[in-house]
């Protein structure tokens, strides 16, 4: 497989008043897609979660996850089934407004074969949440989750529990990946 | 997704290895590294970083590792270093490298301190570990210059470091 990514669309916040983004009208002719991202929340706290959906709009029925963690302290692993989540997939805890300024965390989702109809979709991501701290603000995830439809993934959307906002210099991409021979 | 620059250590090894005038010109930087330590008295060693050759206390180091019994998290705060990830050394059988892949998002974005991630580990043949790292370096400046600085000993020959740029597309697709 390459591991060349194309880029497709970037999206930066540049206001204190944008709490979700989406990507629109995926183009289909790519094998894989990844989407990677650098981002922090204004919620008044250490960590904020975030969640991501696709063409749905995040109907929690559709989603499930299964990964495991490090806090800084402490390692773990956890599993979310179809239901069990707010709203979408939640994905993981990005810096809030407490932690050392301009910190932003890190991550890509790499969703394979996602053109292709007839089966659910399955991903895989790490993600990880910084801070100038042991444990305050951590956060480490590597994760693989279901989308529970077996329609081509066609939008791709962020959005932040609590309805918080995304700050400013957020960043969010979008490659596709192509196999050898297409 | 493009290569900017390789460095392959030759024979007496190295203590580091440096990727300068790294141009700001993409969006982010992806190191890909196949490493092993000269260090023998234990293992794992250290693959630990510098930006733009600052040796202060501005550093964060988060992991998570598994090493086939247990998992195991932690941190170092305020160090002089971060840390791409995890080798194998001259503890283990001979020829055993590591490897690990590491993300420097928005490297050249100068209202950012800078974090990166990694996906690393090795496996000797009756040890090892597989880990995740992230790293803070606070500091806002572009990282042009990359630093790869053995842990302990030197970077043993035939250790090879990659580093590619990523660009992004202007198109929004809201």
């Amino acid at each position: 497989m390459s591991v060349f990514l194309q880029p497709i669309y970037t999206q930066t916040i540049s206001n204190s008043t944008t709490n979700g983004i989406y990507f629109n009208n995926i183009p289909q002719t790519f094998t894989d897609i990844q989407i990677r991202f650098s981002v922090r929340s204004l919620y008044a706290g250490a960590n904020n979660t975030a969640f991501f959906y696709f063409q749905d709009g995040g109907n929690n029925a559709n989603y499930s996850e299964t990964y495991f963690y490090g806090n800084g302290s402490t390692a773990g692993s956890t599993r979310v089934g179809t239901g069990g989540v707010d709203y979408g997939t939640g994905i993981f805890a990005i810096p809030g407004n407490t932690t050392t300024a301009n910190t932003f965390g890190s991550g890509d989702i790499y969703i394979p074969n996602y053109a292709v109809s007839g089966n659910k979709h399955s991903y895989i991501m790490d993600i990880v949440s910084e801070n100038n701290s042991a444990t305050t603000g951590i956060y480490l995830e590597l994760g693989a989750g279901l989308f529970n439809l077996t329609t081509a993934i066609t939008g791709a959307g962020f959005y932040l529990q609590g309805g918080n906002y995304f700050a400013p210099n957020s960043t969010f991409s979008l490659y596709g990946v192509l196999r050898q021979g297409v | 997704m493009y290569p900017i620059a390789t460095q392959t250590v030759g024979a007496g090894g190295a203590s580091s290895i440096t990727f300068s005038s790294i141009p700001s010109t993409y969006t982010h930087l992806q190191l890909r590294y196949f490493s092993r330590g000269t260090y023998a008295t234990s293992s794992p060693t250290a693959v630990a970083y510098r930006f733009n050759s600052d040796t202060g206390s501005n550093y964060a180091i988060h992991y998570l590792y598994g090493d086939g019994s247990a998992t195991t998290a932690g941190a170092f705060t305020s160090v002089t270093v971060g840390y791409a990830g995890n080798m194998s050394d001259a503890f283990n059988s001979s020829n055993v490298f590591g490897a690990g892949v590491m993300d420097i998002l928005d490297y050249a974005n100068t209202n950012k301190y800078k974090t990166t991630r990694s996906i690393d580990g090795y496996d000797a043949n009756g040890s090892g570990q597989a880990l995740m790292h992230s790293g803070l370096w606070q500091s806002t400046s572009a990282i042009t210059s990359i630093t790869l600085i053995a842990g302990a000993g030197n970077f043993d020959q035939y250790s090879s470091f990659a580093l590619y740029g990523i660009t992004t597309s202007s198109v929004t697709g809201a």
